[in-house]
């Protein structure tokens, strides 16, 4: 008797990408529904607006081309954030190179929202997204991914290419930042 | 707003609120969170931090389409991960961009062309060239499959070394 390939809810990363190399196309969208909201996320805090979509699109299909050179060392999850941080910046710099047709902002004043959501969302969320705005890139970056999901100091390492201890430095620096902007 | 003095249990308070300590860390940052007032107020901020970054949707169906089923790797691909071609393809690269740029040509002979490289083209080391990234050395072979070709009625180019006295 075959035991059945788990490509439900309850199996793991590893399990759904072995799955999925063995032919099964429901444990690669599995993974789409597990980390398409992360993705999503990351990419807004980030700065992107339109294209949030076809971005999470285009860090999956980069990331499943290259899953024979993924050796697992980091979570999937954590490889997800530095494909998708590595085309966000790819962006960045085709945008730097079209000023007129600039659509993510680089600078403090990134939120990812427009003054309309600001309003419909409440003063309190509105205050919170400019206080994350705020931040430079890499706080930003660290600071979402270490708050919003969780990530060790470990993974935020290793999504944006640092040290585990200057991730820690920005996410206390960055916190301290959003406090004091929340206090003012 | 106040800092808690107790670092280590600040630094659990992300993964407490999002379910990843294991039950005993759980339970003891628990404990210290219900008698910390700048705890329990970080820990609010965090929560109000996470409502606030909602989401935009994303068409799972639409994506999980675009995403191929599984091809094996080729032969190219996984010799372009093996380290000692790599380092081979990095020299022929190296050899093609010295071509290109034309540095320092001088005529030995009537058929003869020798390129020395010059000191810019040449600092670049085997080591350093061999640990670029698959798509970087896909894409610079790429780039060299698309160099027109040299007609048999160009003079033969060798690259030596730029040594005083040095011939080919």
């Amino acid at each position: 008797m075959n035991d059945p390939v788990r490509t439900g809810g309850d199996a793991s990363d590893l399990e759904l990408i072995a799955a999925w190399k063995a032919g099964s196309q429901q444990a690669a969208t599995t993974l789409v529904e597990r980390h398409a909201a992360s993705l999503a996320r990351f990419a807004v805090s980030c700065g992107a607006r339109e294209e949030v979509e076809e971005l999470v699109q285009d860090t999956f299909v980069r990331a499943f081309a290259s899953l024979d050179g993924f050796r697992g060392e980091s979570s999937f999850r954590t490889w997800l954030f530095t494909i998708e941080r590595r085309l966000l910046l790819d962006r960045r710099r085709a945008e730097r190179r079209r000023p007129a047709r600039v659509e993510l902002r680089d600078d403090s004043t990134v939120t990812g929202f427009s003054a309309l959501d600001e309003m419909v969302a409440g003063e309190a969320e509105g205050r919170i997204r400019q206080a994350i705005g705020r931040l430079t890139p890499t706080q930003r970056e660290v600071f979402v991914l270490r708050v919003t999901e969780g990530l060790s100091y470990k993974e935020i390492a290793d999504a944006v290419g640092t040290t585990e201890g200057a991730a820690r430095v920005h996410f206390h620096n960055a916190l301290r930042s959003v406090k004091e902007w929340l206090d003012a | 707003m106040r800092d808690c003095n107790n670092v280590t249990m600040r630094e659990r308070l992300p993964e407490l609120l999002h379910g990843l300590l294991p039950e005993t860390e759980r339970a003891e940052v628990d404990a210290h969170v219900a008698a910390c007032a700048d705890c329990r107020a970080e820990l609010a901020l965090l929560r109000r931090i996470v409502d606030a970054s909602p989401a935009p949707a994303v068409n799972v169906a639409a994506v999980a389409k675009r995403i191929p089923a599984h091809q094996p790797a080729s032969w190219a691909a996984r010799a372009l991960r093996s380290t000692s071609l790599r380092a081979a393809a990095a020299v022929i690269l190296l050899a093609g961009a010295v071509v290109v740029s034309q540095r320092g040509v001088r005529i030995d002979q009537p058929d003869t062309v020798v390129a020395s490289a010059g000191v810019a083209s040449t600092e670049l080391s085997i080591g350093a060239l061999a640990e670029i990234s698959d798509s970087d050395l896909e894409a610079l072979l790429d780039e060299l499959t698309r160099l027109e070709p040299v007609t048999s009625t160009e003079p033969e180019i060798v690259v030596v070394p730029a040594v005083r006295g040095g011939t080919e």
